[in-house]
Formats: C-alpha cells, sequence, structure tokens
C-alpha cells in the first residue's frame, strides 16, 4: 500500500516549514493584540511545541503508520472509519481555503480583470499534476523552491528596513492592555492556526526512511515557522503600524509595497505575492495529497491516484463558494474554522486517540488475570 | 486515457489565449496619470488628471511641446467623475505612476476623506504619489504650471519634495498612506504641506511664454497644513514650521540662521538633529521634557568671532540653542492656543512611555494638548567648520 | 589487456543478428565456387579485390575490399609473407599436402597480429566487410581471416563544437578504435571495462561501453546493457540515434544523455562512476546518466580558477533563467503589470510603442522567430560569409526594423539579450530545448501575465522533478540535496576539497581522495 518512494529527513523538513508558512503569512497573526502580536507569535510557537510532542508520542505509539492506520488499531472499526472519512474532508477543506484566499490576492493585485475562476482552475490543475507524479518528485520541488525562495523571502523582510520604512518604535508601549488580549488572540490559534496544520504530516511519515527519528526535524521546523512568523510580524508592526494592521486585508503585501531601495528597487509587491503564490502551491499539493492518501485508506483500495480527481473537484468547488463573499470568508475564518475544525481536527482527536489507547492498555492489565483462570 | 487528459488540456489553454486575455492592457491604450488635482465645484468635485505624452516626456532633447496634458471633469463623486474622464480621452486612465496629489484647501477642509476613500481603497494608486494642498489658487491650476526641469510637472513636484526632505526641512506625512496612519493614531494629527503658484499663472501654462531664460511662473511648496480630525483648520507658516521641525527632531541637514549683527549671519548646517521626550507625571499631570540634540557644521560666519577660541565656540553654541528653544515654544505656543491640535507627537510619546496614563487622556487628548505643560530645552554642539576656521576677512566684519 | 581480437569475438555473439533465422551457408572446399559465391553475393563490387597465388604447388586467394583495409598490412606485408618470406623458413620444405599448408599458415606463416578461422559465409562477410582480409586455400573448406582494418579517417584534430583556451585540444573522431584508444590514454587501470556488441540489422554498426568496474552503479551498467539489446533498428548512422532510442523520456524536451566530443569530459566522467558508450563512425560519445547540471558544466571548468570557474557557473545559471523567461516576463510586464516598472522606464518604453502597429506579443515573437531563422541560416552558410551574414543580418535588420516602425528598440534589446544568452550554454541540446520553451513562456506571458509564467516555472519545476535518467533522478545535486555533490555543480570548490564521488551515479565506492591534502592518494576507501 505504501509506495516505494522515500523521502528523507531533510525534504521532510522544507515541506513541514512550507506548509506551515503557507497562506497564514498573509494575514499575520494576532492582529487584535495590535503591537504586541509578537508575543502572540511567540506563545503560539510554545503551544505548537507541544503539539508536535503529541503527535511524536502518538508515532513512537504506533512507528511506520499514518494516522489513520494509528485510529484503525485504537478505535473500533466503524468509529475509525468515520473519522478517518471526517479527516479526508478537513484535509480537503483546508486546501480549498488556501485555494480560495490565493485566488483573491491573486485577483486583488495582479489579474484585476481576469474572472477568479480561472485563475482557481489553473491552480487546482496544477496542484493535481504535482499531486499525480508523486510525493517523492513534489519533495524534490519543495527543494527547488527552499533554494530560491527563502533568501527572497528575507529580503522581503528586510527590505522595509533598509527603505527605513521602519520605526521601531511602534512596538512601544508592550503589553500595553495587559495579557487579557493577548490570551484572547493565542486561544484557540495555539494549537490551530498555522501550527495544528502540521497534522498533515502524519500521513507522510511512513514515506519518510528512517521515520523512528522526526522529533527534532519536527522540533526544528516549528522552530523556523515560528521565527519566519516572528519577522512578519515584527515586519508588519513596524512598518505599517498596528492600526494600518487592522484595516488591511493582506499587511504583509501592504508592508511590502513600501520597499524602495536606492530607488531602483521599487515596486516589488508582485513579486511578493508570486513567492506566496509558490509557497502556496506546495501547501495546496500536500493536503490535496493527504486527502487522496486518507482516502486511499478509507476505502482500502491500492492506489491513491484514482481519488485525485474527485477530491479536486470537490475542492475546487468549496474554493470557488468561499471566495464568493470576502466579509463572510473573513469571518468563517476567524470565528468558525478555529473552534468547529480547527480544534477537534488537530487537537481533538488526537487526545481522544491517546486516551483510548491507554485506557485500553490499562483495562488489558485488567483483563489478563481473569483470562488465566 | 493520457491522450485525452493532453487534448483537453490543449484545448483549454487554445481556448484562453484566443479569448484574448481579460486584463492585458497595451500601453497604447493606457493613459498614465503623472498628477491628480481635485478641487470643488457646486456640483460636488472637479478632478483634473495629468497625462504624460510620452513621446515627448521621453525624448532626450529639450521638449519641443507639451509632455503633459490636464484633463478636467467634475461630478458628484469621485468615483464616478473619474470615469467620466473617458469621455475627454480616448484611453482609461493608468494610476499607478501617479506622481502628486493636489487637493484644494476648501476640499479639504470639509470633505477630504469623502473624496480621497476611492484613491486610498484601489490597489492601483501607490504611496509614493505625494500629497499636497492647495492654496491661494485651484488645485488644477497647479497642475497646469509648466517645469523646465522636468517636463512633467507631476514628477517636478514629487523631486522637489523629495528633495526638500532630504536637504532642507522634513515634511512628516508626504503622502496619503502617512496622512491616515497619523489619523488613525490617537496621539498625532496630520499636517500636509501646502502648495501654490507665484508669478504670472496665466502666463505660465502657455508653452510659448516658458522659453524665457527666467521662470515665468513657478511652484512653491511653502505652508504647512494642519488637519485635525481630517479636516483643515488652519495653516502654520515658514517661520514656525522652523520650529516644527525641530520639534520633530528629524531632519538632517537644515539650515538655521542667526543674525549676530544688523545685516548679518551665523550659518549653521546641522548634521544630525535628534529630539528626546521624556514624559513624566508630577502632582498627577502630565508634563513633557523636550530635549533638542544637535550636532552641526558651521557654514557661514558673517561677524567677526574668532571660533578658535573654546568661549567664542561655546558662545556659538548658546546662541543657536537659544534660537531652537525660541522657535520651538513659538511654535508650540500657536499649536496649543491658536489651533489646539497637536501634530508633533506628544500624546504618541506619552502612549510609548506611560500607557497608564493615557488611557485616560487619549479619548480627548488635543483638550489636553491645550494645557499640557512642555519644558524644551536644547544642546548644540559644533563640531565641524569646513575647511577654514576663521572668515579670512574676519578683522574687516563688525561684531 | 583486451586485443581487438576479443571484441571481435563478443561481437559474433551477438544475438540480435537477425541472420539468424536463415539457415547458414558453409565455406566449400574449392577455391572458385568459393570466389564466385563471394563475387556473386557482392554482385561484382567494384571495390572487391580477388588476388589468386601459388604457395608451392596448391591454389590460395585473397580477397579483400579495397579502402576498407590497411595499405601496407594487405600489400606489403601480407603478400610479401605468403609469397617470399615463408621461402625463408625451414617449414616450407616441410609441407608435403594441403591440410599441411593451412596448419602451417594458421600458425607460423602469417606474420600479422590478430588472425582466426571461420567456416561460414556469414562470418566470413562481416569479416570482409569490416576490412580484413580473407584467406582461401583450394581444397580447405575453411578460410583464415586476417586483421588487417585501417582506413583512412580524419585524424585525431580539434573539436569544432566544443572550443576551450585551456586543456587538452584532441577530440573524437568517427573511428571507434582511436576513440576507445583516446579514453584508455586517460585511464591506464584495470578496472576499465571495453564491452562492446553490434547494433543495426543493416549498419552493424560497432557499439562500446565503458565504464570503471567497482566504480560505476551496477544498476546503471545493467540498465544500459538491457536498454541497448532493445534496440532494433535498420541502422545506426550517429551517437544520436542510439541516444534517442534509450533515454528515458522519450517526449520530454529536455535531454537525459549527454554527448560530448572531448575524451578528457568522457575521462574524467567515467572516473565518476557514468559510463561511457562510444558509437562507431560518430565523434560524439554519449554519457550516461544524464543530469541537469551535467548540461550545463563545461570541460574547461576544471582547469581554471575555482574563484572564476564558480563566477562563471552562476553566469551560466543566471544565463539559462533569461534565455528562458525573458521574452516572457517583458511581455507580461508591459501587458499586465506595468505597476511594476518605475517611472521613467514606463516612460521610455510607452514611447517606442507609440506607433507599433502590433500587440508586445506578437512583435516579440516576429523578432524572436527572425533571430531563429537567422540563427538556422548561419549554420548553412560556407564559413567565409556565415559569421559575418548572421551579425550583419541581425543588427541591421533589427535596426531597419525599429526605423521603419515594425518593431520597437526595446523588443530588439530583449530579443538579442535572451540569443546571446542562449549561446552561453555548453550543450546545444538544452539550448534547443530552451529555445523551444522559451515560446511556450510567450504564450504563457501574454495570456496570463506573470502568473502565467509563475505557474509555467512550477508545472516546468514538477516535471523536472519526476525526471530520471537511468534511475538518478534528473536534478540529482539539487532535488535530493546533497551537499557533497553541490560542492561540483552550479559553483566549484576547489579540486582538493571535493572528496567524495557524487552518490547516487556511484554507490559503491564513494571516496575519491583522502581527505588531507598533503597524503593525497588515488582512489580506493582509505
Amino acid at each position: 500500500m505504501i509506495e516505494n518512494t522515500k523521502i528523507n529527513k531533510l525534504q521532510l523538513y522544507i515541506l513541514t516549514v512550507v506548509t506551515g508558512s503557507g497562506s497564514s503569512m498573509l494575514y499575520g497573526i494576532g492582529t487584535h493584540a495590535n503591537q504586541d502580536a509578537w508575543i502572540v507569535v511567540l506563545i503560539s510557537m510554545l503551544g505548537g511545541m507541544s503539539l508536535i510532542l503529541l503527535y511524536c508520542w502518538l508515532l513512537k505509539l504506533f512507528p511506520d503508520a499514518t494516522l489513520f492506520h494509528m485510529f484503525e488499531n485504537v478505535f473500533n472499526k466503524y468509529l475509525a472509519k468515520i473519522i478517518s472519512f471526517l479527516y479526508v474532508l478537513y484535509f480537503a477543506i483546508i486546501a480549498s481555503h488556501v485555494i480560495g484566499d490565493i485566488t483573491t490576492l491573486t485577483s486583488l493585485y495582479i489579474l484585476s480583470e481576469t474572472p477568479p475562476i480561472i485563475i482557481e482552475i489553473i491552480i487546482t490543475l496544477i496542484a493535481m499534476y504535482g499531486v499525480f507524479l508523486g510525493i517523492e518528485t513534489f519533495a524534490r520541488f519543495g527543494i527547488l523552491v527552499f533554494i530560491f525562495i527563502v533568501p527572497l523571502i528575507f529580503f522581503f523582510f528586510i527590505g522595509p528596513i533598509l527603505s527605513n520604512q521602519a520605526n521601531f518604535e511602534q512596538l512601544l508601549p508592550i503589553l500595553e492592555n495587559g495579557w487579557r488580549p493577548i490570551f484572547k488572540e493565542s486561544f484557540p490559534l495555539i494549537f490551530t492556526n498555522p501550527f495544528g496544520e502540521i497534522i498533515v504530516f502524519l500521513m507522510i511519515i511512513p514515506y519518510v526512511t528512517n521515520n523512528q527519528k522526526v522529533l527534532p526535524v519536527a522540533l526544528l521546523s516549528m522552530l523556523s515557522i515560528g521565527i519566519l512568523f516572528l519577522t512578519i510580524t515584527v515586519t508588519n508592526i513596524v512598518t505599517i503600524g498596528p492600526k494600518f494592521i487592522e484595516i488591511s486585508l493582506y499587511p504583509t503585501i501592504q508592508a511590502i509595497r513600501g520597499i524602495n531601495i536606492l530607488n531602483f528597487i521599487q515596486r516589488v509587491e508582485g513579486l511578493a505575492v508570486f513567492l506566496f503564490l509558490i509557497l502556496n502551491y506546495m501547501k495546496i499539493m500536500i493536503f490535496l495529497f493527504a486527502a487522496a492518501t486518507g482516502a486511499n485508506i478509507v476505502f482500502k483500495t491500492n492506489n491513491y491516484r484514482k481519488y485525485i480527481i474527485p477530491i479536486s473537484i470537490v475542492v475546487f468547488i468549496l474554493s470557488h463558494l468561499s471566495i464568493q463573499d470576502v466579509v463572510l470568508h473573513l469571518y468563517i475564518d476567524t470565528h468558525i474554522v478555529p473552534y468547529a475544525i480547527g480544534l477537534p481536527f488537530e487537537l481533538g482527536f488526537v487526545i481522544l486517540a491517546l486516551g483510548v489507547y491507554y485506557i485500553k492498555e490499562l483495562l488489558k492489565i485488567d483483563k489478563k488475570p481473569k483470562a488465566v483462570k | 486515457m493520457k491522450r485525452i487528459i493532453i487534448l483537453i488540456l490543449v484545448v483549454i489553454f487554445s481556448l484562453s489565449s484566443l479569448t484574448s486575455c481579460w486584463g492585458s492592457r497595451e500601453l497604447d491604450e493606457m493613459a498614465l496619470v503623472s498628477g491628480l488635482a481635485i478641487d470643488n465645484h457646486p456640483e460636488g468635485y472637479e478632478i483634473t488628471v495629468q497625462i504624460m505624452l510620452p513621446r515627448v516626456a521621453a525624448s532626450e532633447q529639450a521638449a519641443s511641446s507639451l509632455a503633459t496634458r490636464n484633463f478636467s471633469e467634475h461630478g458628484e463623486s469621485v468615483f464616478q467623475t473619474i470615469r467620466r474622464l473617458i469621455r475627454r480621452l480616448s484611453r482609461k486612465a493608468f494610476f499607478s505612476h501617479c506622481q502628486v496629489i493636489i487637493v484644494h484647501e476648501d476640499v479639504a477642509r470639509e470633505k477630504l476623506f469623502e473624496a480621497m476613500d476611492f484613491f486610498f481603497r484601489d490597489p492601483e494608486l501607490r504611496s509614493d504619489a505625494v500629497f499636497l494642498i492647495a492654496k491661494d489658487v485651484k488645485a488644477k491650476d497647479v497642475l497646469s504650471v509648466l517645469t523646465v526641469m522636468d517636463p512633467v510637472s507631476g514628477v517636478s513636484i514629487n523631486k522637489i519634495l523629495q528633495a526638500m526632505q532630504k536637504y532642507f526641512q522634513a515634511n512628516r506625512d508626504m503622502n496619503f498612506h502617512d496622512v491616515v496612519a497619523d489619523i488613525l493614531a490617537d496621539g498625532i494629527d496630520a499636517a500636509v504641506r501646502g502648495v501654490t503658484v507665484k508669478g504670472n499663472l496665466e502666463k505660465g501654462k502657455k508653452y510659448e511664454d516658458i522659453q524665457e531664460s527666467e521662470p515665468v511662473a513657478y511652484i512653491v511648496i511653502e505652508d504647512l497644513a494642519i488637519l485635525k480630525e481630517g479636516k483643515l483648520i488652519g495653516w502654520l507658516n515658514e517661520d514656525d514650521i522652523k520650529g516644527y521641525n525641530n520639534l520633530l527632531g528629524k531632519i538632517q541637514n537644515a539650515i538655521i540662521t542667526v543674525p549676530c549683527s544688523d545685516t548679518n549671519f551665523y550659518n549653521l548646517e546641522t548634521r544630525k538633529i535628534k529630539t528626546k521626550y521624556k514624559v513624566i507625571e508630577e502632582d498627577g499631570k502630565v508634563k513633557v521634557k523636550v530635549k533638542i540634540n544637535v550636532t552641526a557644521t558651521l557654514g557661514e560666519i558673517g561677524c567677526n568671532i574668532d571660533i578658535t577660541d573654546d568661549k567664542e565656540i561655546k558662545r556659538l553654541q548658546k546662541i543657536f540653542e537659544e534660537e531652537f528653544v525660541t522657535n520651538a515654544y513659538r511654535t508650540l505656543e500657536k499649536l496649543q492656543k491658536e489651533y489646539k491640535t497637536d501634530i508633533v507627537g506628544f500624546g504618541e510619546e506619552i502612549h510609548r512611555q506611560k500607557p497608564k496614563l493615557w488611557k485616560n487622556l487619549k479619548d480627548d487628548w488635543n483638550k489636553h494638548f491645550e494645557t499640557l505643560e512642555v519644558d524644551i530645552t536644547s544642546n548644540v554642539k559644533i563640531d565641524k567648520t569646513g575647511k577654514n576656521t576663521n572668515n579670512p576677512l574676519n578683522k574687516y566684519l563688525k561684531k | 589487456m583486451l586485443t581487438l581480437k576479443t571484441i571481435k569475438d563478443l561481437l559474433i555473439n551477438n544475438k540480435k543478428n537477425s541472420d539468424n533465422n536463415k539457415p547458414k551457408v558453409y565455406i566449400k572446399s574449392d577455391l572458385h565456387t568459393n570466389i564466385d559465391y563471394i563475387r556473386n553475393t557482392l554482385n561484382n563490387a567494384s571495390d572487391l579485390i580477388v588476388r589468386e597465388f601459388n604457395i608451392k604447388e596448391y591454389r590460395c586467394a585473397i580477397c579483400l575490399i579495397d579502402g576498407l583495409t590497411k595499405g601496407d598490412y594487405a600489400h606489403d606485408l601480407l603478400l610479401k609473407n605468403l609469397l617470399v618470406d615463408i621461402w625463408t623458413t625451414d617449414k616450407i620444405r616441410e609441407i608435403h599436402s594441403v591440410d599441411e599448408l593451412f596448419d602451417a599458415l594458421q600458425s607460423q606463416f602469417i606474420a600479422l597480429l590478430d588472425i582466426s578461422v571461420v567456416s561460414d559465409f556469414d562470418e566470413l562477410f562481416i569479416n570482409l566487410l569490416s576490412g580484413d582480409c580473407v584467406l582461401l586455400v583450394d581444397g580447405i573448406a575453411k578460410s583464415i581471416t586476417i586483421e588487417t582494418k585501417g582506413w583512412i579517417d580524419r585524424g585525431i584534430v580539434e573539436s569544432s563544437s566544443q572550443t576551450l583556451v585551456r586543456g587538452p585540444k584532441d577530440s573524437f573522431n568517427e573511428s571507434l578504435r582511436t576513440n576507445t584508444m583516446l579514453i584508455r590514454r586517460r585511464i591506464k587501470d584495470k578496472r576499465l571495462r571495453v564491452e562492446s556488441r553490434k547494433i543495426g540489422r543493416i549498419s552493424k554498426t560497432e557499439v562500446a561501453i565503458m565504464y570503471m568496474e567497482g566504480i560505476a552503479n551496477d544498476r546503471i551498467v545493467q540498465e544500459v546493457h538491457r536498454r541497448l539489446d532493445r534496440i532494433d533498428i535498420d541502422g545506426i548512422i550517429d551517437s544520436s540515434y542510439i541516444e534517442q532510442m534509450i533515454q528515458d523520456h522519450a517526449y520530454s524536451l529536455f535531454p537525459t544523455v549527454h554527448n560530448t566530443e572531448r575524451p578528457d569530459t568522457v575521462a574524467s566522467s567515467i572516473m565518476c562512476g557514468y559510463v561511457a558508450i562510444v558509437v562507431d563512425n560518430s565523434p560524439f560519445v554519449l554519457l550516461v546518466p544524464g543530469l541537469f547540471v551535467t548540461f550545463t558544466q563545461a570541460a574547461e571548468d576544471y582547469y581554471h580558477n575555482f574563484y572564476y570557474v564558480t563566477f562563471i557557473r552562476l553566469v551560466r545559471f543566471v544565463s539559462l533563467f533569461l534565455a528562458l523567461l525573458t521574452p516572457g516576463v517583458y511581455i507580461a510586464i508591459t501587458t499586465f503589470h506595468q505597476e511594476m516598472l518605475p517611472t521613467s522606464l514606463l516612460i521610455s518604453i510607452s514611447n517606442q510603442r507609440e506607433g507599433v502597429p502590433f500587440p508586445v506579443f506578437i512583435e516579440a515573437l516576429i523578432m524572436e522567430l527572425t533571430f531563429e531563422i537567422l540563427r538556422e541560416a548561419g549554420i548553412r552558410m560556407p564559413r567565409a560569409i556565415g559569421s559575418a551574414m548572421s551579425i550583419v543580418g541581425a543588427l541591421i535588420l533589427g535596426e531597419a526594423a525599429v526605423n521603419a516602425g515594425i518593431v520597437s528598440s526595446f523588443t530588439v534589446i530583449i530579443v538579442s539579450l535572451t540569443a546571446i544568452c542562449s549561446l552561453i550554454i555548453p550543450s546545444y541540446h538544452i539550448s534547443i530545448s530552451i529555445r523551444v520553451t522559451r515560446f511556450i513562456f510567450m504564450v504563457l506571458g501574454a495570456t496570463f501575465g506573470l502568473f502565467g509564467i509563475i505557474s509555467g516555472l512550477v508545472v516546468l519545476g514538477l516535471y523536472l522533478s519526476s525526471m530520471r535518467s537511468f534511475g538518478v533522478p534528473y536534478l540529482f545535486p539539487f532535488a535530493p540535496l546533497n551537499f557533497e555533490a553541490l560542492k561540483d555543480s552550479v559553483i566549484r570548490f576547489p579540486l582538493w576539497k571535493v572528496n567524495q564521488r557524487p552518490k547516487l551515479i556511484s554507490d559503491n565506492n564513494e571516496t575519491r581522495q583522502s581527505s588531507d591534502r598533503k597524503n593525497n592518494y588515488m582512489g580506493g576507501k582509505t
């Protein structure tokens, strides 16, 4: 069932970082905490680390198994199947969110007159192609992306500082409104977006060579994502100020707009949009892949490629629906998604699985003496 | 199976190429706007755009004809008016390269944000565009003055402002995004530079009349407009601007002049100004201590002074310190008493340094600003004197 | 040491000989029957020489194809041997029967290097048509084949397509043995394997595989054997036929088999673990597996200072991207994304475009096609006027077109920049791939702007990532990231720092030098 393809730890690291950063880089985190948003990021990092520890715990119990296999081992057959199927839907929903975000971004800044549906079709088609080619291929592509794009990303974040747009005083006063807004922002974000989406990697772990030792890689990637987010958040606050962040749809792009080095390197936000576009392609491909592989396991067939087309169609329709109304989409993103989708799937079921496993272990110990009798 | 997929893909791509791609704009279908002017009009607004004619604007020889043309339209709302402009242009206006936005003071007094919301919302207009308020003349007249240095006057105005920022006097809010940022912030209000035309306006619009060696009409950037809660309430003149700059503490390379006798001056070129604010709480009231630290080069000596003498240098420094402090107080008084608006940013400083105090003050900051106690001191250090030390004609100069 | 005789023996074992189905025709004892049969089969070919002579009283004949045999071997040495020199031996007086004569001829009388005995006409013809002399004796139903291959060839001259400033200047020519000789002179290790076969039903071209046993990956070698065995074609005219028949991704624009005219490249590749395929009648030797980085490297890179080489390699890489993307990006920005240009540049471009009747895409397309036409025409032209014509054509045509208002000068600059960039790439095959892909990007840029180009890049990236050449991922040092191999890809570390052979190509034996520069051993695990 698991194909003979392997990806190594470096590729895993890159895939993780790329997925985690994906679409949240555009919006920034913790915007309601104003200039303390970076503290929110730090706290989320802690939450992310604890999530990683949780997942790796699961991995130690069930080495070389995907998330769905773990469920099968822990719960009874039918419950596991239902939960797994829900997870397939979850991956599809996340993928459609990302496609929707990127389409809106492209529509707004780059191709204003093209109907967004065309952009969506192209993105979906290309993501499908990538998933068809297999995880090894897009893991290799991920390395290419990493090599060429990460330096560019750091340039975009340092650029505003170089162009004298940065005013570090805007970070003050720290903790102006105390800890409460920070905590309000952190929960449920701590456990969900963006760090929680790492759960998709539990689907990919079996493909990694030497997957007993993924913990250091996972922690390192969490740290990298955290640093990336910290940089973005600080740059946003310092460049355009917390008040502006509240009224902009895409604060990061606004911050990049201000880059003007030597009066020559200017107007670079188009490039920034494309960078994010490519990063998000990777994210979409990973989630599509997870959904297809998951469906493959749920329906107990041999070839995950069969499911790519139906899942892509579902994803496409969902994303098209989500871009119809920007305001509603924003509301759903901030209020409904973290609670209804994020928490249960990224945290809830995992804890449940662990709990049930240990209860079963305890019961077995109790049962043994009885069987002897 | 594979062939069918490839066939479908090929068909999709060919079709999309056939539709001549939605968003494509050929360069000769676009009217590049280099300047925008908003005036008052009985119907609502009168909007003038300055369109660049590339053939002339790009040529390297002296312009043989006009590089830009202005087109005006009026209407009830801004968006509607812009669209109406298509009636006059054969192309759609393209704002990405707009260099300057000029709003007439009457519009600024009443409905600035209603007018600007369209431009602020549309992603086409960039923050490179410089924002000015026209006084004494109509905004469209400012755009219609022909400049010789740059064939496109919008570019010229933009460059003037950039140069002023670098070498002359700081401007806090140069583009509209900064204005909005300041208005959104509780502790500070926006201040925008004014622009006007001096000289013979009518002549200055005609091409033939600018062929003389001296410009007939020229654009002047002077005065500072004070915007309280997004509406223009008054102007600061050039003297007041000196004090404003000292309080802001952001300019480099400014020239400060102090008279040393009836006819001559000492000139100082400041290389670094840093104004430090310290907020202290005294008897439950807030007090701000302002210290203006200046490092400067002596630019010009007009009177008899021996600057190799340490005492003389100290005396000179003291003279300049007093100059700074006097200017600053004068401007502060005007801001507090006459306009009751904080455009320098005292509120923001209190916000940053004493957030708890700020909570009580922020709701009605301008009222509290009226009675704010400010203590201004200055410290000038002259460490360079150019190539010479004393004026060669020292002994002939008056004391 | 492999002799040419062993090669011949291996050749005869070739399974894919389609004459397998026909019954074997054996040599008869009667001399004239044999000679007539040979003449008739070749239909009295005018370059067939049959010389009859007598040794003592026994009739003999030599057949050979004029032109394929080395002059002095057949004419001077062989006949001299048989007619004159044997009389100086004692053995000749002791011969009293034909069989004794035949044995003596085999073992003692012929003073040439490589002889063998054949008994059926198929082998006889293979040998005869390869250039050997065939000696027939009346009364014996066998013939002796004498190795006299030799012909006039081009000699070893400087390569015309891959020139360099510093380094060896000899290059391969069309003769297989010369080529194998050039490689052997550089690798004197006993583990160098030379294995050959004949491919092509009609052409029966000799093809030799050369690799280092123990260094090259066994799987790759086996795969090469397997693919060559699979080839069933009338004739192999040039090594590119073999290249096209054995490459992975037959429908892809990008090459997966490298070729070169230079023996130093082949030798150093073999030492790294690559497998070389030498084809008779072709001066281009194939190197397998062919990865993306190998196409961007030139042999000279190892002979110059490493700082300079790193710089030049980076320039090459950048030029690769420029050659691919420049027209597309230019079209995209001026059509969709004018806000990305600084104002003064936009005014310049705008100025030039006033009065040009075509949209940017059509303009760029016209100029690109014109350049392609000029370039192809330049290749066909006689050398004397070739280069002059293309330069003149390009510049003046461009200038005239601008003045006539058909295109704008900016487009001309963009197109010439692209053309120059595509010439910097050492491998011709990749540069033609890039030329074609460039047009695809132009179309993408014209329809969807930069979004289309980025999507095209993503698709290209995915496609390249999915390609494998003989099992090795195409983007090897980048895609499965391998820091040791990276030291010699886009950049070049000094020679003494590159310690290991590229991992996926040489699985077995990785260390190629000890890490201590002072004690420098060659090869082997230390």
